[in-house]
C-alpha cells in the first residue's frame, strides 16, 4: 500500500470510516450480495470499536483512583486516603450510565456505595473486576480507562492483575506520587509494559502539593532516558481538577483546570494514544472494505464486458478465467489456511500447557526447597499469600504469552489471503486509485508503513516481546482486538478466581503443634502439591476454551471470507452468461445500469483509498 | 546496670578472649561490648523520600541531615552526642576513616563528600541533649533505583556484611520504619527488617511511624486527625504486629520546621494570616499557586522557601492557628509550640521512651549476642561450641527477652488485654509502671497489687479450658510479677 498515515486524524476521519462502511455495506446489497453486505457489517462494528484500553498503574496509594476520576471529570472511582482499591474498575464509553461488578459468579448492577464497598474490598464476596460505563466526552472520544490496583514496590514485577490486562491495553499510564523520584519497582514495572504496549506514560500526582514536581519531573525523566525507555513524564493534580469542577464556568475554574494539567494529560492520551489508535483502525477497516469490494466489482466489470459485445469477448474471457481461477486458488488456499490454524493451534495449546507446567513447577520447586528449611506451622501465614501470588503471577504470564502467540497465529494465517501468488488481480480492473499493483508481501510492506514498526519479516522472526507491539496496526492484529479484548476479559478471572477458587487447604497445619515437624512438612508439601496440580486443571482448562474460541473466531471470519470470493466468481460467470441474451433495448439499458453500479463502486474504492 | 547487660558482657569478654588475634571480629565485638553501657541505637528505615531525614532533623531539633528533593541520603549515616561537631567518613576499601569540615548553611549542616566515592559510612558527632540517651542513624531507601544503595540499607538493617566492612558500630539494636501509608511494598521491608528478629531486632524492636501524616487525604487541615485515624485502625490489625510493636503518625516536616522556626518565616506566616481567609485559601491551592500566585508578601524565592519549609499543609495550618489567635500563636515561640503539639511528635516520643528506650539494655543485649552469634557462624574458632551454649544460657536466663516476645505475641493475637501488656512491661520495665500505679507509689501497695496479679494469672495460666496461646502468656505474666515481688526490676 502506497497510501500514507496522515500525522494526525481529525474526529471526521471516523465519521468518513463509518460513512464508506455504510456505503459499502448498502452497495453490496443493492448488487444482491447480501452474504457480503451483512459480513462488512459484522467485520465493521468489531473493528470500529473506538475504546483505547488504557492501564493506569502504580503503587498503592499514589491516586490512580482520584486520577482516573479527574480525566473522566466525575466522581467514580472510589478514592480514599487509607483504604486501596482492591479490585480492577474498567471505565468506558456508554450512553447509557452503568456500574456493574463481575465475579465468577457472574454479572451484577450494583449502586455506587456498593461499588466502593466493593473497589475496597470491604465487601463479602469475591468480585474479580468493576465496570463503569458513563457517557462523557473523553470517553466518547474512544478513551476506556482501566484502574488497577496497586502493583510494583521493592520486588519489582508487576502484579497479576496489570499483567492480566496487558495484552488487550493499548498504553500504560504509570501513576506516581510527585513527593519522590521513581522508585527502583515502578521503574520495572515500565520497562515490563514498554515490552507490551506502544505507548508509556507516567503521570506524577499531587503536584498542588509538591513545590519540587519540576525537579522530581525532570530527575525522572533523565532516569527513564537513561534506560533507554522513551516515556513521557506529566505532572498532574487530581485534587486541583476537582477543585477546577467545583468552579466550573469561572475564571478561576478554568485557570485551576490548566493548572492541574488533568486537559494537557488528556490530550496527551488522545494525541499519542486514541488517535494512533483510531487510525489504525480506521485504515485497516478501509482496507478490508476494500478488498472486499475489489471482489464485488469483478461481477459488474464481467458483465459489461459482455454487454459490450464481441469487441470485447476476449476481455471478457479473460475476466471470466481470472475469476475462476481466483475461486479455485481461494478453495485450495483454504486448506491451507485451515491448516495453518488446526497447526498452530495445536502447537499453541501444547505449548501454553508446557509453559505453565514449568512455571508452576518452578514455584513449586523453590516452595519444596522453603518448606525444608522451616516450621510449616509457623510460617503458613506468611507462606499462603506467598504461594498465592507467585501461582497468580505463572498464571498470569501464561495468559499473556498465550495471548501474544494467539495474535500471531492470527496474523500467519491472514498472510494466506494476502499471498501474492494467490491474488490473480482482474488485469485493468485494479481500481485504487493510484492503480499500482498490490505489492508482494503485503502485509509486510504495511507493518512496514506504521510509524513505531521496522520492517518485521513474520517468518523469521521469532516470537519475542514486544512483537504484539507491532502486530497490533496490522490486519490480523486489528481484528484480533475484539476477540482478544473478551479473552482477556476471561484471562482476567483465571489468576484473580483461582487465586479465590482454588483455596490452599493447609489451614489446619497451623495449629497442629504436636505432631511431628517432619509429618507437619509433608502435609504441606502435599498441600502445596494438590494445589498446584489443581491450578492446572481449571487453567488446563480455561486455556482449552480460549484456543477454541480463538479457533472459531478465526474460522468462521476467514470462511466466510473464502465463501464471498467463491460466490463472486459464480455470480460473474451467471451475469456474463444472462449478458449475451439480452435483446438490444435491454441490454442498453443493463448497461448504463452496470455502468452506474461501477461508477459507485470506484467512488467508494477511491474514499477508501484516501 | 542490669543484670542481663553484666552477663552479656562476660560473655563477649569471653569471647573477645577467644578473638583476639583476629582484628575484625575482634572490633565488631569489642564495638557491641562497648555500646551496652552507651545509648540505645535507632535506625531510621523506609522507602525512598519516606521522611527518614526529616524526622532525624525532626528529633533532634535541628538541621543536621541533608534533606531534598532529589534522594538524599545514599549512605548510612550515624549521629551521635559527643563534645564537638566532627564528621567522619569510612571507607569500603578499608583506607583509613577521614573527617570531612563541618559547614553550616542557613542554618542546616552540610554534608559535603566532596567527590570521595565509596564511602561506607558517615559518623556525625553532635552536641545535642537529643542524642544523650538515643544515637540516631539514617539509612538510605530501600527502593532506590541507583546501584548499590537500596541493597546496602538492607544489608545494614539486616547486620549483614558487617564482618566484611569491618566498620565498627555496624547494626542498629531498634528500628524506626516510616511509611507512608500501610501496604505491601512497605511491609516488604518490614519483613527485610524482620529477617533481623534473630539477630536482635524484629517486631520486638520495629517501631512503625507514618512519616508524612501531613500528606494523607490532600493536605488539608484535618490531614493529622485522619493519620490518627489510619494508625489506630491499623494499630489493630493483627497482620501489621508481625512486623512492628505499634504505629505512630507524626508530620516530620511540622516538626522539623516548628523546632528550627526562624523570626523570618514566622513574620512571613504572620503576614499571610493577615489577608483575607478566602485569598489564603485560593493562594494555597496548589504549590505552585503559592510561589507564582497573586501578589503575597513576599518574593517568589521567599515563598518557595516557606512553602519547603512548611509544606502546603503545613501553611495552612500556621495561617489558620494565628488567624484564629489559637493560645499563644502571638509569638514565633508560641506558633512553633503549638506546630509541634500538633505534629504528633509528643506521642512518637512517648513511644519511643516507654517502648525502646525504657527496655533498651534489652535491644542492646540481644544485638550485641546476634552479632556473637553470627561471629561464632562465620569466623571458626577453637571455643565455639562453649561460647554457643554461654549465649543460650543467657538468652534462656533472660526473662526480659520471654517478655518482649510475648508483648509482640500479644498484639500479633489482636488481644486487647491491657493488664497482661503493662505487666509484661508494655508501657516500662519499672514496678509502678507495669502495676499501673503513680512512680511514687509506696512500697506496700506496689506488693499488694503484684501479689493480687500473681494470684489472679497463676489461675489463668493453670486454667484448662482456655486456649494455649492465652495460657502461653499468662505464664510469662507470672514469672514477669514473681520478678516484681523479688525486686528485681
Amino acid at each position: 500500500m502506497t497510501t500514507t498515515l496522515p500525522a494526525t486524524t481529525a474526529p471526521t476521519s471516523r465519521r468518513e470510516a463509518a460513512a464508506v462502511l455504510d456505503e459499502a455495506v448498502a452497495l453490496a446489497r443493492d448488487l444482491g450480495r447480501d452474504d457480503v453486505a451483512a459480513s462488512l457489517a459484522r467485520d465493521g462494528s468489531r473493528l470500529l470499536d473506538p475504546g483505547a484500553r488504557v492501564l493506569v498503574v502504580g503503587d498503592h496509594k499514589q491516586g490512580k483512583s482520584s486520577l482516573v476520576d479527574a480525566l473522566v471529570g466525575t466522581d467514580l472511582c472510589p478514592a480514599h486516603a487509607d483504604v486501596a482499591t482492591a479490585l480492577p474498575t474498567v471505565v468506558a464509553y456508554s450512553e447509557e450510565p452503568y456500574t456493574v461488578l463481575v465475579g465468577p459468579h457472574g454479572r451484577e448492577d450494583v449502586t455506587a456505595a456498593r461499588l466502593a464497598g466493593a473497589v475496597t474490598g470491604r465487601d463479602d464476596r469475591a468480585w474479580v473486576q468493576a465496570e463503569i460505563g458513563r457517557d462523557v466526552p473523553v470517553l466518547a472520544a474512544g478513551l476506556t480507562l482501566i484502574d488497577t490496583p496497586g502493583a510494583g514496590g521493592p520486588g519489582g514485577a508487576p502484579g497479576v492483575a496489570v499483567l492480566g490486562e496487558l495484552p488487550a491495553a493499548d498504553a500504560v499510564l504509570l501513576v506516581s506520587d510527585a513527593s519522590r523520584e521513581l522508585t527502583a519497582g515502578e521503574v520495572e514495572l515500565l520497562a515490563a509494559a514498554a515490552g507490551h504496549v506502544a505507548t508509556v506514560v507516567v503521570a506524577l500526582t499531587r503536584t498542588d502539593l509538591h513545590p519540587a514536581w519540576r525537579e522530581v519531573r525532570d530527575l525522572d525523566a533523565a532516569l527513564l532516558a537513561a534506560r533507554g525507555l522513551v516515556v513521557d513524564v506529566v505532572g498532574v493534580s487530581a485534587e486541583l481538577a476537582r477543585h477546577a469542577r467545583t468552579r466550573d464556568g469561572t475564571d478561576l475554574g478554568r485557570e485551576l483546570a490548566a493548572a492541574s494539567g488533568v486537559p494537557a494529560l488528556a490530550e496527551l492520551l488522545r494525541r499519542r494514544v486514541v488517535e494512533p489508535r483510531g487510525c489504525r483502525t480506521e485504515r485497516a477497516l478501509q482496507r478490508h472494505v476494500a478488498e472486499v469490494l475489489r471482489d464485488v466489482r469483478a461481477v459488474p466489470v464481467v458483465e459489461l464486458a459482455a454487454l459490450e459485445g464481441p469487441a470485447r469477448a476476449r476481455e471478457l474471457d479473460e475476466a471470466l478465467a481470472a475469476a475462476t481461477a481466483r475461486a479455485a486458488a481461494t478453495k485450495e488456499r483454504s486448506a491451507r489456511w485451515q491448516q495453518t490454524l488446526a497447526d498452530g493451534v495445536a502447537d499453541l495449546g501444547a505449548d501454553v500447557d508446557w509453559d505453565l507446567r514449568d512455571r508452576v513447577r518452578q514455584v513449586l520447586r523453590t516452595a519444596e526447597e522453603t518448606l525444608e528449611t522451616v516450621d510449616p506451622a509457623q510460617v503458613w501465614d506468611q507462606f499462603e499469600p506467598w504461594l498465592a501470588e507467585e501461582i497468580g503471577r505463572a498464571v498470569a504470564t501464561t495468559y499473556l504469552w498465550a495471548g501474544e502467540r494467539t495474535w500471531w497465529l492470527a496474523e500467519r494465517v491472514a498472510a494466506h489471503f494476502a499471498d501474492p501468488g494467490a491474488e490473480p488481480g482482474v488485469e485493468g480492473t485494479e481500481p485504487v486509485a493510484d492503480g499500482a499493483p498490490v505489492p508482494a508481501g503485503r502485509f509486510t510492506a504495511e507493518l512496514s508503513a506504521l510509524p513505531e514498526l521496522g520492517t518485521p519479516d513474520l517468518d523469521r522472526m521469532a516470537f519475542t516481546q514486544g512483537l504484539l507491539v507491532g502486530l497490533r496496526g496490522s490486519y490480523g492484529g486489528v481484528l484480533m482486538v475484539g476477540l482478544v479484548t473478551t479473552l482477556s476479559g476471561m484471562a482476567l478471572i483465571n489468576p484473580f478466581s483461582v487465586g479465590a477458587g482454588v483455596l490452599l487447604g493447609g489451614r489446619t497445619l497451623r495449629d497442629e503443634r504436636r505432631r511431628a515437624l517432619r509429618r507437619r512438612r509433608l502435609d504441606a508439601r502435599r498441600v502445596v502439591r494438590q494445589h498446584a496440580d489443581e491450578v492446572q486443571f481449571v487453567v488446563g482448562k480455561h486455556t482449552k476454551d480460549m484456543l477454541r474460541e480463538v479457533q472459531r473466531t478465526l474460522r468462521d471470519h476467514f470462511t466466510a471470507r473464502a465463501e464471498e470470493v467463491a460466490t463472486g466468481a459464480a455470480a460473474a460467470v451467471v451475469a456474463a452468461t444472462g449478458a449475451r441474451d439480452l435483446d438490444a433495448e435491454r441490454r442498453r439499458r443493463r448497461t448504463a445500469e452496470v455502468r452506474a453500479e461501477l461508477a459507485r463502486l470506484d467512488d467508494v474504492l477511491a474514499r477508501c483509498a484516501t | 546496670m542490669s543484670a542481663l547487660a553484666d552477663r552479656t558482657r562476660a560473655v563477649l569478654d569471653r569471647a573477645l578472649a577467644v578473638y583476639a588475634g583476629r582484628p575484625a571480629p575482634a572490633a565488631l565485638l569489642r564495638a557491641h561490648r562497648d555500646r551496652l553501657d552507651g545509648p540505645l541505637r535507632v535506625a531510621l528505615a523506609g522507602t525512598l523520600k519516606a521522611g527518614k531525614s526529616t524526622l532525624l532533623n525532626a528529633l533532634v531539633g535541628e538541621q543536621i541531615a541533608p534533606t531534598g528533593t532529589a534522594e538524599c541520603t545514599r549512605v548510612v549515616t550515624t549521629y551521635r552526642d559527643a563534645p564537638s561537631a566532627r564528621i567522619v567518613a569510612h571507607h569500603r576499601d578499608g583506607t583509613p576513616p577521614d573527617e570531612l569540615p563541618v559547614v553550616h548553611r542557613r542554618g542546616a549542616l552540610v554534608i559535603d563528600l566532596a567527590g570521595r566515592t565509596g564511602v561506607d559510612e558517615l559518623c556525625v558527632d553532635w552536641p545535642s541533649a537529643s542524642l544523650r540517651e538515643v544515637t540516631l542513624i539514617d539509612t538510605p531507601g530501600a527502593d532506590s533505583t541507583r546501584p548499590g544503595v537500596a541493597g546496602r540499607a538492607r544489608a545494614f538493617l539486616s547486620a549483614e556484611e558487617a564482618e566484611d566492612a569491618g566498620t565498627p558500630g555496624d547494626g542498629a539494636d531498634v528500628v524506626l520504619h516510616l511509611v507512608r501509608h500501610l501496604h505491601d511494598a512497605d511491609v516488604a521491608f518490614a519483613e527485610t527488617v524482620g529477617e533481623g528478629a534473630a539477630r536482635g531486632i524484629g517486631p520486638a524492636g520495629t517501631v512503625a511511624v507514618l512519616s508524612r501524616a501531613d500528606e494523607i487525604g490532600g493536605g488539608r487541615l484535618d490531614a493529622l486527625m485522619t493519620a490518627a485515624q489510619v494508625a489506630r485502625r491499623y494499630r489493630a490489625d493483627p497482620g501489621l504486629r508481625r512486623h512492628c510493636r505499634t504505629v505512630v503518625p507524626v508530620s516530620g516536616l511540622l516538626v522539623e520546621t516548628a523546632r528550627t522556626l526562624r523570626a523570618a518565616e514566622f513574620v512571613a506566616v504572620r503576614d499571610l494570616a493577615a489577608l483575607a481567609r478566602e485569598d489564603v485559601e485560593d493562594l494555597l491551592l496548589s504549590a505552585d499557586r503559592f510561589v507564582d500566585g497573586a501578589p503575597v508578601p513576599a518574593d517568589h524565592r521567599a515563598r518557595r522557601a516557606l512553602l519547603d519549609r512548611f509544606g502546603v499543609h503545613g501553611l495552612r495550618l500556621a495561617t489558620t492557628l494565628v488567624r484564629r489567635g489559637a493560645a499563644g500563636t502571638a509569638d514565633s515561640a508560641g506558633l512553633a509550640a503549638e506546630l509541634v503539639r500538633r505534629s504528633g511528635l509528643d506521642e512518637l516520643r512517648s513511644v519511643v521512651g516507654s517502648q525502646l528506650v525504657a527496655h533498651a539494655d534489652v535491644f542492646r543485649a540481644r544485638a550485641a549476642l546476634g552479632a556473637l552469634e553470627r561471629v561464632l557462624h562465620e569466623v571458626p574458632c577453637g571455643d565455639a561450641e562453649g561460647l554457643a551454649a554461654a549465649v543460650e544460657r543467657v538468652r534462656t536466663g533472660a526473662h526480659e527477652f520471654v517478655e518482649q516476645d510475648a508483648l509482640v505475641a500479644l498484639h500479633a493475637r489482636g488481644g486487647a488485654d491491657e493488664e497482661a501488656r503493662r505487666l509484661l512491661g508494655g508501657d516500662g520495665p519499672a514496678a509502678t509502671a507495669r502495676l499501673g500505679v503513680p512512680p511514687d507509689a509506696p512500697d506496700t501497695d506496689v506488693r499488694g497489687l503484684a501479689l493480687d496479679a500473681l494470684a489472679r494469672w497463676r489461675r489463668a495460666g493453670e486454667d484448662p479450658r482456655a486456649e494455649r496461646a492465652r495460657t502461653d502468656v499468662a505464664r510469662v505474666v507470672v514469672r514477669s510479677v514473681e520478678g516484681i515481688l523479688a525486686g528485681r526490676t
